[in-house]
């Protein structure tokens, strides 16, 4: 007996003496922590929120110039005036501190060689004209036409190859602290631009990779084709009243999106609401629930959305022919529609297609009161 | 103290070792001695046939020592970016202490050998050799020839400890190899207590039984875990599926001090294995208390290998594999199996790490894919050409 005792509290100690190794040996293992939460979800939304929200919308969190502390809106206002005979269109001038998703990223001078390690980020680069700075591209990016073939795993990334095509700039939509140390050891700037909540969010990532790139001018350009595009879209839309309601079909396992998520949000600027809020795990899950087959022939949602139509080929006839399905209403009415899988999990330019699609659709077919 | 039967039941029934080895075996220092007491029973006092022994044993290590050291050189010279050999030497010398020597190589080359490559490899050695000396333990107090390092559920605690930091956002902190380590040494404490709890009757097994359930259950806590953030998935997967591509010196410093702790304990421990071997009733014979000597190896096999999955993830097949490969070859002495498994496996991983970082590049391959891929034909590759003369394992 006591002989257990012993060896349980000599392992026991030995696991807090780690501990405190790690406490002392590893790089701030608090702040790191604080930080890391970023790629979960919400925290790196907040970022961006933050951002959007200031007054100075598209300069805010961003100071151009040498000041490169700048976050706070006294030192945007006080960069502004220093730099201020080209502080509309500082497009060009480096060093330029931004407030991304991985903390202050500060890029010395307009970077020469882009790594884009996400689809999204490769939308974007691409969307506001520093497409030719892209020298290297992660498997999974696709669009536009006319990406480098120079190709890298973003999920098994292999460090020294990605050094071997000698990015100055790597833009990720995530990057672990150690990563992070490993890029910074090689010498190469990392932003990362996570999954936003909003637009708002999809905006400022585009604001700041126009100034990280040299192409500020054209981001807020684009920034503002997309806002007005997106208007012209929901006044146009049809107003299906406040009971609308649909189910996002991420996966054939009937994992969904809430009303809270980036999808949810781009639907809900149409009048629409998920019909997994109601679920009971639905911000446990971070807004991606799982439902089941029998809460939502129940919750009878007005329109389904197909985000499984590339990867595992589901129709409005596989729906249809599901057990009990077909009393759907959405289905007798056809109002099960496909999305473009690729463009529905990214969150980038393309966004507005999406939304537009999605307002065509209803205004197709819709709901019979 | 039910545990130490259920290890050797027979410990009970036959208490003849003296009081003086007994004492001597309390504490952890004291089984050195015990060893060395054991050692000189078993082998006979003849220095002829010591000095014969050592020969067998000096051999072994010697070649794969050499092995170890080609495959590491081999590790640093190769990888996506070509480095000239004299510059590698020259970014080496530089980081050497004291010498002042001032390399003029680019800074990114000599950060991708001394920040990327170097770490990596030593990183893989230092685990390699923890789960290969690790299995090669289990193996012989277990006395089951299919005992493997994670058989205690280190596997399944350290995963599970890795996946909740995961899903709490904590990927790539400092923080997930201290969870890993936590769970990993959590679990086996929970396969004691379930051992220790009612098995009188059980006999040897009931370790195993044990390990077994826990794994079995902590691999259902983290299945669900990892199910219920899908969102996560993927970086847990690749957590569990084992890599070196973020290994750092941090790392190295973290987990050196357990392994090399685990390595002398082990070593220590050599010719105790070997008593074992016979059975519980000799060992006792020969004045070894078999019960505390399974507890002192198992302990610490535990701490190293939950060290080594800390870091590393759970690359599996090095610590079945690799002690067996080496019996097939050098024999079945624990003198000999225990430091040339250590280093082989060290070896083994240092070569798996490189062809998972270049086979495919410029992705990755999850190195317990090579592990398993390539140790599995080489293993029978072994047993094909050595059965017939070394008999069954």
């Amino acid at each position: 007996m006591s002989l257990h005792s012993r060896a349980l509290a000599a392992l026991i100690a030995a696991a807090t003496s780690m501990t405190l190794f790690a406490a002392c040996a590893g790089t701030a293992p608090a702040d790191q922590s604080a930080q890391s939460s970023a790629p979960g979800s919400t925290p790196s939304s907040a970022d961006i929120s933050t951002q959007s929200t200031s007054p100075n919308n598209s300069d805010s969190g961003t100071s151009v110039g040498e000041n490169t502390s700048a976050a706070t809106g006294s030192d945007t206002s006080a960069g502004a005036m220093s730099g201020s005979s080209s502080a509309p269109s500082s497009a060009n001038a480096f060093p330029v501190t931004v407030k991304a998703s991985n903390g202050e990223v500060t890029v010395t001078a307009k970077p020469a060689a882009i790594a884009s390690l996400s689809p999204t980020a490769t939308e974007m680069l691409y969307a506001i004209g520093a497409g030719d700075q892209v020298k290297v591209v992660d498997r999974d990016s696709d669009y536009p036409a006319g990406l480098p073939n120079a190709r890298v795993d973003a999920y098994q990334l292999n460090i020294e190859s990605l050094t071997s095509f000698r990015p100055d700039l790597v833009v990720m939509s995530d990057v672990a602290p150690d990563q992070e140390s490993k890029f910074k050891a090689l010498g190469m700037t990392v932003i990362a631009e996570s999954a936003p909540t909003n637009l708002d969010g999809t905006y400022a990532q585009i604001i700041q990779l126009g100034e990280v790139t040299g192409h500020a001018e054209q981001a807020r350009a684009l920034v503002a084709k997309m806002k007005g595009e997106v208007a012209a879209i929901i006044a146009e839309a049809p107003k299906p009243g406040g009971t609308a309601t649909y189910y996002y079909e991420l996966d054939q396992t009937y994992y969904s999106v809430t009303s809270d998520t980036f999808i949810g949000h781009i639907l809900g600027l149409v009048g629409l609401k998920s019909i997994a809020d109601a679920a009971p795990d639905a911000t446990k899950s971070g807004g991606y629930p799982q439902l089941d087959s029998e809460f939502i022939l129940k919750a009878n949602p007005g329109y389904v959305f197909l985000a499984d139509s590339k990867c595992c080929q589901q129709t409005p006839a596989t729906v249809g022919a599901r057990p009990g399905w077909s009393t759907l209403g959405a289905v007798s009415g056809g109002r099960v529609f496909l999305l473009d899988d690729d463009i529905a999990s990214r969150w980038g330019p393309r966004t507005v297609d999406l939304l537009r699609a999605v307002a065509d659709d209803m205004k197709a077919h819709p709901v019979q009161k | 103290m039910t545990l130490g039967r259920a290890l050797h039941k027979s410990a009970a029934r036959t208490p003849l070792a003296g009081d003086a080895a007994r004492s001597a075996q309390v504490s952890g220092v004291g089984m050195a001695g015990a060893a060395a007491v054991v050692g000189a029973a078993a082998t006979g006092a003849g220095a002829a046939e010591e000095s014969v022994r050592r020969g067998r044993v000096r051999l072994p290590v010697l070649v794969s020592a050499v092995i170890l050291v080609l495959s590491m050189v081999l590790s640093i010279a190769l990888g996506a970016v070509t480095i000239s050999p004299a510059d590698q030497i020259s970014t080496l010398l530089g980081h050497l202490p004291l010498i002042g020597f001032h390399s003029g190589v680019a800074p990114i080359e000599q950060a991708i050998i001394w920040d990327l490559r170097l770490p990596r490899v030593v990183l893989a050695a230092l685990v390699g050799a923890m789960l290969a000396g690790g299995g090669a333990a289990y193996q012989g107090v277990l006395r089951n020839s299919l005992a493997d390092p994670y058989l205690l559920g280190v596997a399944a605690g350290a995963g599970l400890g890795a996946t909740v930091v995961i899903v709490l956002g904590g990927a790539g902190t400092p923080i997930l190899p201290v969870a890993a380590f936590v769970g990993a040494v959590a679990a086996v404490a929970l396969t004691y207590t379930v051992a220790a709890a009612g098995t009188e009757r059980a006999g040897g097994y009931a370790l195993i039984l044990a390990g077994v359930a826990a794994a079995a259950m902590l691999t259902a806590i983290q299945t669900y875990l990892q199910q219920q953030h899908a969102d996560q998935m993927r970086q847990i997967y690749n957590w569990i599926l084992g890599s070196f591509a973020v290994a750092s010196w941090s790392d190295i410093w973290m987990v050196a001090p357990y392994i090399a702790i685990s390595v002398v304990v082990l070593l220590a421990h050599r010719r105790i294995l070997d008593v074992l071997r016979v059975g519980g009733d000799e060992a006792t014979t020969l004045g070894v208390d078999p019960r505390r000597a399974g507890l002192a190896i198992i302990g610490a096999a535990t701490l190293g290998t939950a060290a080594a999955v800390s870091v590393s993830g759970l690359i599996g097949f090095v610590g079945i594999v690799a002690p067996h490969a080496v019996r097939l070859v050098a024999g079945a002495s624990y003198r000999v199996v225990l430091p040339v498994s250590m280093i082989c496996g060290g070896a083994f991983l240092v070569l798996a790490d490189l062809v998972a970082r270049t086979v495919q590049a410029p992705a990755e391959v999850p190195i317990g894919v090579i592990t398993a891929f390539v140790g599995g034909p080489f293993f029978l590759l072994v047993l094909r050409s050595r059965r017939s003369r070394h008999g069954v394992l």
